[in-house]
């Protein structure tokens, strides 16, 4: 099947995103700048759901290397802002560069080696986000302990405290990421990965060209963790390295893919929405320690009773008519 | 001495010393994952755990310290058999076990905060006077001292570290533990009961989580992060030493911490975890225990081939 000329697709696609694009003139303008707030972390933390699913969940390798690339790209847009003239809309495309490139060098080295599989990858890319924090917050260009304020920045333009347009940007990085993914699975790409998955050694001799698509969707996926740190560099107006790269937002990532269901292209998006409205819903006050220790549960529970997650029931449903 | 020498060589020794301490939670995480395939992440949250048992035991109840690890142990152990417990009944695999405790992680994170806060907490004010004061070294090292909580904390670390070793290698139980790790299903066959020798292992393992809190609660001032900021060094130290292996876990946590200390000395301490980090990447992409497992069969094999045969020798 060939998507970009599959009618059903670009209807759901289109429809969908000009649904959400007439939101904030209705809802915003009757609820107020909560709802758009609310709506830009949902986009925020699908893009990174999605993204670390279309290589993670596809391929089996859990990543918590999510987190730095996230990170990184935040950064790359707080230090391009604060130390040189760039306007904030070209700071993205170098956001997610600077992640992809990170994925690609890392990329390059553990997927030739076979002891990086299963747990030890995880744990090399927690490293690896240890070791970034680390540098950031050493390297004054970028930080160098004190933290990044880029509310003056000149380059911001007219995106400061813009949360409309925020809206709209997150808006289109999560339906290219979510358009990505969708294609992904439904093309040979999405079959390698999957094979991989399965018995990667079995593809590897089936002539699968396994590093070559590790590599490359694993920098497609970071790329795409830094494009949307742009716009939350821009909402958070200020950085510091110990909240940046916490281990909480990768670990995140993974909870929203695997409670929506890791195997399906749209099981991140359900995840996503759901973590997402129960830790700003509820975050309030005294509720905020109980909320997130009821986010911890939900994930162990939604581990131990249903692992497919909950886009996987809903395609075994399917499949069953 | 100079005095550069003396501050060198003293935040060397704090830096074993300290590291000693966090050995003892790294020993239990390599225990379990090297011997039950479970990444219990969860480990370093319940010796955090148990320093809070310890605070509210001493410092609420103005028990000994003693007696509160008297009462800390065997909820420690009654954790550890339901966390195992939880891991056979559904049978995980070692990253599921891995997902599961770093969600067991934040539970326990935000558990801890919701009982007791999240201030900064310490036992300093219920503590006995003879764990208060610095114990200066004899004559020629005058110089130098130990605070009594670190030297208590190395003590008791070698002393488990040893005693597991000897517990593994040395008894029965030990056998088939190890034979467990290596083949489930023989050990089965020759008559291991897994279900009972792993719910024992792990309970056991959490216990010395309980031991180690109670340190942990007598040295530093408590707060629910505190397990977090461990993590880095304490996996890193767990994969250098070797996966099931105790002394290798407390050494290299002990290393660890005193290349860091020491760095912190000389330069700035800010990069200081960027060594821990990139040795522990490097171990793994080079992976020197395999080389040298691999150079060491082909001597054995070259030796045997040129040498005559032990038979015909005698």
């Amino acid at each position: 099947m060939t998507l970009l000329s599959d009618r059903r697709s670009w209807i759901g696609f289109g429809g969908a995103g000009l649904l959400l694009a007439l939101y904030p003139p209705l809802i915003g303008r009757i609820g107020g700048d909560f709802w758009i707030t609310l709506a830009f972390q949902i986009f925020l933390w699908v893009t990174l759901a999605v993204s670390w699913n279309f290589f993670s969940g596809y391929s089996g390798y859990a990543s918590f290397g999510h987190g730095a690339f996230f990170g990184v790209g935040m950064y790359a847009t707080a230090a391009l802002l604060v130390r040189t003239n760039l306007p904030f809309l070209a700071t993205l495309p170098l956001a997610g560069l600077a992640a992809a490139a990170l994925a690609w060098l890392v990329g390059m080295v553990v997927f030739r080696l076979p002891q990086f599989r299963d747990e030890l990858f995880s744990l090399l890319t927690l490293a690896m986000t240890f070791i970034v924090a680390t540098i950031v917050n050493n390297v004054d260009w970028l930080d160098g302990g004190g933290g990044v304020f880029l509310r003056q920045a000149e380059g911001i333009g007219g995106w400061g405290d813009n949360n409309v347009a925020l809206y709209y940007l997150s808006l289109v990085i999560a339906l290219s990421c979510v358009y990505l993914a969708y294609a992904i699975y439904h093309s040979r790409w999405g079959q390698a990965l999957f094979a991989i998955r399965d018995d990667e050694d079995v593809a590897d001799g089936l002539g699968v060209p396994t590093i070559r698509y590790k590599v490359g969707t694993f920098a497609l996926s970071a790329f795409f963790a830094g494009v949307i740190g742009a716009p939350q560099a821009l909402f958070l107006g200020y950085l510091e390295t110990a909240t940046v790269f916490a281990v909480t937002t990768p670990l995140l990532a993974l909870m929203m893919a695997i409670l929506g269901g890791a195997s399906v292209w749209y099981g991140p998006i359900i995840g996503a929405v759901i973590i997402t409205l129960l830790r700003q819903l509820l975050t309030a006050g005294e509720t905020a320690v109980l909320n997130q220790m009821a986010i911890g549960m939900v994930f162990i529970l939604s581990i131990l009773f249903i692992p497919q997650g909950i886009g996987g029931i809903i395609q075994e449903r399917r499949r069953r008519g | 001495m100079s005095p550069d020498q003396i501050i060198f060589f003293q935040s060397a020794l704090n830096g074993i010393l300290v590291g000693s301490l966090l050995g003892i939670v790294a020993m239990g995480l390599s225990l379990t994952w090297g011997l039950l395939k479970i990444a219990n992440f969860a480990h370093l949250s319940f010796a955090l755990l148990a320093a809070y048992m310890a605070y509210s035991l001493m410092v609420d109840l103005a028990l000994n310290p003693v007696l509160a690890l008297l009462l800390i142990l065997p909820v420690m152990f009654v954790l550890g058999v339901a966390v195992q417990w939880l891991f056979l009944r559904f049978q995980v695999t070692t990253f599921t076990s891995l997902l599961l405790t770093f969600g067991l992680f934040i539970v326990l994170e935000n558990l801890i905060t919701f009982i007791w806060t999240a201030d900064t907490i310490t036992t300093r004010s219920a503590l006995p006077d003879f764990l208060r004061k610095a114990i200066r070294f004899p004559p020629p090292l005058e110089r130098f001292f130990v605070l009594p909580p670190d030297l208590l904390a190395f003590l008791v670390a070698v002393l488990l570290a040893g005693g597991i070793h000897w517990l593994l290698h040395r008894t029965a139980w030990g056998r088939a533990v190890r034979a467990m790790a290596e083949d489930p299903v023989m050990a089965q066959a020759y008559g291991v009961h897994y279900r009972r020798e792993a719910l024992l292992l792990s309970g056991l393992v959490s216990a010395t989580a309980g031991v180690a809190g109670l340190l942990i609660a007598i040295k530093m001032p408590l707060f629910p992060s505190l397990a977090l900021a461990w993590l880095g060094v304490i996996v890193a130290a767990v994969i250098l030493g070797g996966l099931g292996n105790p002394i290798g876990a407390l050494v290299a946590t002990s290393l660890l911490l005193l290349v860091q200390n020491v760095w912190s000395v000389r330069f700035q301490p800010s990069w200081a975890p960027l060594f821990a980090f990139s040795l522990f990447i490097l171990y793994l992409v080079l992976q020197p225990d395999q080389l040298w497992r691999q150079w060491w069969r082909q001597r054995e094999l070259r030796r045997r081939l040129q040498a005559p045969s032990p038979s015909s020798e005698r």
